[in-house]
């Protein structure tokens, strides 16, 4: 069976500068959990407890949106993201299992899976659903992945989601490792695919067809960079090839609220998205990156470039800012 | 210092971080390197510094003689979390100081040069004390949250958020990242009076790897631009005395926002660890110098 995850509300903060609206909550959970989604994710696009002059303030507190997309959802599973390191048990994690979440992502960075260990072991004794999410997958070599994904599998995951947060993979490079997850772990496994050079959409069908069951994706593309795979094509699609239903009516007023409520903050596949999926380059950055070189009046190429070299991970925003110091003294 | 006058230490657990301290010590006038005790019989650690130092001991703290208990004055705990409170049994029973370099939590927390306890003047503490390290991050802020809210009548938020290099933490730190954000959350709390407090910790997988990065971010009201500036600048000058390789990467006080933000970057001197090591570097130079402030305090009590 084939469940589908939403994280319009979490990923689309990003977009949002992290300012989704209650209300908007409210209503897109109402309809949402008319479509037959297997579960949404709510909260700061960094997940829990990420709200911060780093990565960028809340407008309401976690606990909030938890509760408003609480209260509204029936049949469709609950979830939040949390990255450790950001987040901790007894500050975020226990307070966000009292609101009656369903799932809990555990995010890494592909190659730190060991940083969640405490953080799964612990979920796993609280009765909740927990999935292991490797973020910029493109990092890791495919041996890497699949003794990464063994960890998760050894801390007691219940999935593991194949983050492409810069939206990288093409099919040949994302069938590679969706085989080889497939063959060596014995866990299922999904994928969240975004938009940076068009293809988000082809990828998540390309998860599909190799064996994933867990596919991303968001209401009209609303996340990070050049935004999500758009939720309402993969569905499209997945009707068309009889591995899904759905009352269109259904998807088309959940497609317009967010086209309506959000129109000048919906993401598009843009130059920007384009070199950061080149360059391998956490889509968050972009806004930060046309700033920045605006600021110091440098060329935006360049700047991914060497973002892209230097291997940054997200949460690093201030060494952007010295990358850009760099290029602007090595240009005067 | 004269020989007689030297700081006589032990280093509980030659691991990483213990070796890179004990070869500090043995290059240090200031102090001299008695014993080096581990656990373990097979301990390459202990291996290395057998004949650099009178007493190496490879059954653990019950295995320290009583003659040269005495003639110690403290100790520096590099062991683990687990280990620790062990030691501070037995170490608090000879009234010796004990510096906790592992994240514990037993210790009062302590940066040198800052009041953190304030209800508790250090110069009215005994010999038996036991100073908790904190963190790196704590240890890469604290001076300078301190210099940013000394003038500030209101203080609504502090932020404090570091990356390390994957390749310098260890899985001790791993498994304990919500222990690192609790304390340093906590004696963030203690050293100043502020609404909310949050503390970050990415780890970065960079290669090569990067060195270790700070930020730390205020947010309040009622000083001006120019004293905060002036406290920032006197505290970097002051941290490098004991820190040499860290630097001011970052600097933006903003009165009108009511934001002052401020980074630092900290390469370690290379000694035993690398120099991308910087976050384990600070807890050692801040270890030897906790040492010293407090057996110079010790020593003119009496």
């Amino acid at each position: 069976m084939i469940k589908l995850f939403d994280v319009t509300l979490r990923d689309g903060n990003h977009a949002l500068k992290h300012g989704i609206g209650l209300d908007f909550i409210e209503k897109y959970c109402c309809i949402a959990d008319k479509i037959g989604i297997w579960a949404i994710e709510v909260g700061h696009g960094n997940g829990l407890g990420a709200s911060s002059f780093l990565v960028g303030k809340s407008k309401y507190a976690d606990l909030e949106m938890i509760e408003k997309a609480r209260n509204n959802l029936i049949s469709t599973k609950l979830s939040v993201h949390s990255i450790p390191g950001f987040s901790t048990i007894n500050n975020h994690l226990k307070p966000a299992l009292n609101l009656g979440v369903d799932v809990i992502r555990v995010a890494t960075h592909v190659t730190e899976v060991n940083t969640g260990r405490k953080h799964i072991e612990f979920l796993k004794t609280q009765g909740v659903i927990v999935q292991g999410v490797l973020m910029m997958s493109h990092m890791a070599t495919i041996n890497q992945l699949v003794e990464q994904c063994k960890l998760l599998e050894n801390y007691g995951a219940d999935a593991v989601v194949l983050m492409d947060s810069a939206g990288v993979f093409d099919a040949k490079g994302l069938s590679e490792r969706l085989r080889a997850i497939k063959e060596n772990i014995g866990l299922e496994f999904g994928i969240h695919a975004h938009n940076n050079l068009g293809i988000g959409v082809a990828n998540a069908l390309t998860g599909v067809d190799l064996g994933a069951n867990i596919i991303d994706g968001a209401t009209m593309e609303l996340g990070a960079g050049a935004g999500n795979a758009q939720l309402e094509a993969i569905i499209a699609n997945l009707v068309r090839r009889n591995e899904f239903e759905v009352n269109f009516n259904d998807l088309l007023e959940l497609s317009e609220l967010v086209e309506k409520t959000y129109y000048e903050f919906l993401p598009r596949t843009t130059v920007d998205s384009i070199l950061s999926g080149l360059h391998g380059v956490f889509s968050g950055y972009a806004p930060l990156v046309k700033n920045l070189s605006i600021e110091f009046s440098i060329s935006r190429s360049k700047l991914w470039e060497i973002i892209g070299e230097k291997n940054l991970v997200a949460g690093q925003e201030t060494l952007l800012r010295e990358i850009a110091q760099e290029i602007k003294r090595k240009n005067d | 210092m004269k020989t007689k006058d030297r700081i006589r230490v032990g280093v509980i657990g030659p691991g990483k971080i213990g070796q890179d301290l004990c070869e500090r010590i043995l290059s240090d006038k200031d102090f001299e390197l008695v014993s080096v005790i581990s656990n373990n019989n097979s301990s390459l650690g202990l291996e290395r510094f057998r004949t650099k130092i009178k007493h190496p001991i490879n059954n653990g703290i019950m295995g320290v003689e009583s003659k040269i208990m005495e003639s110690l004055d403290g100790f520096f705990d590099c062991s683990t979390a687990e280990a620790a409170p062990y030691n501070w049994d037995y170490i608090s029973t000879w009234g010796k100081w004990l510096i906790d370099l592992t994240p514990s939590n037993i210790g009062i927390p302590f940066i040198p040069f800052l009041p953190i306890n304030q209800s508790k003047p250090l110069t009215t503490l005994g010999s038996s004390m036991n100073f908790s390290m904190v963190s790196c991050g704590g240890q890469s802020s604290a001076p300078l949250i301190s210099a940013i809210c000394e003038h500030l009548a209101v203080v609504e938020e502090v932020e404090v958020s570091s990356s390390i290099a994957a390749q310098s933490a260890g899985l001790a730190t791993r498994n304990n990242l919500d222990n690192y954000i609790h304390t340093t959350e906590n004696m963030i709390r203690g050293l100043v009076n502020a609404k909310l407090v949050k503390v970050i910790l990415v780890i970065n997988p960079s290669n090569p790897p990067v060195f270790m990065r700070t930020t730390i971010t205020v947010k309040g009201s009622g000083a001006s631009e120019e004293s905060i500036k002036k406290n920032i600048a006197s505290a970097i000058s002051n941290f490098k005395k004991y820190v040499p390789g860290l630097e001011q990467i970052y600097e933006l006080i903003d009165a009108r926002n009511k934001i002052y933000t401020v980074s630092v970057s900290i390469k370690g001197e290379g000694f035993y660890l690398p120099q991308f090591a910087g976050n384990l570097d600070i807890i050692n130079l801040a270890a030897l110098e906790t040492a010293r402030i407090h057996t110079s305090h010790l020593r003119n009590m009496i």
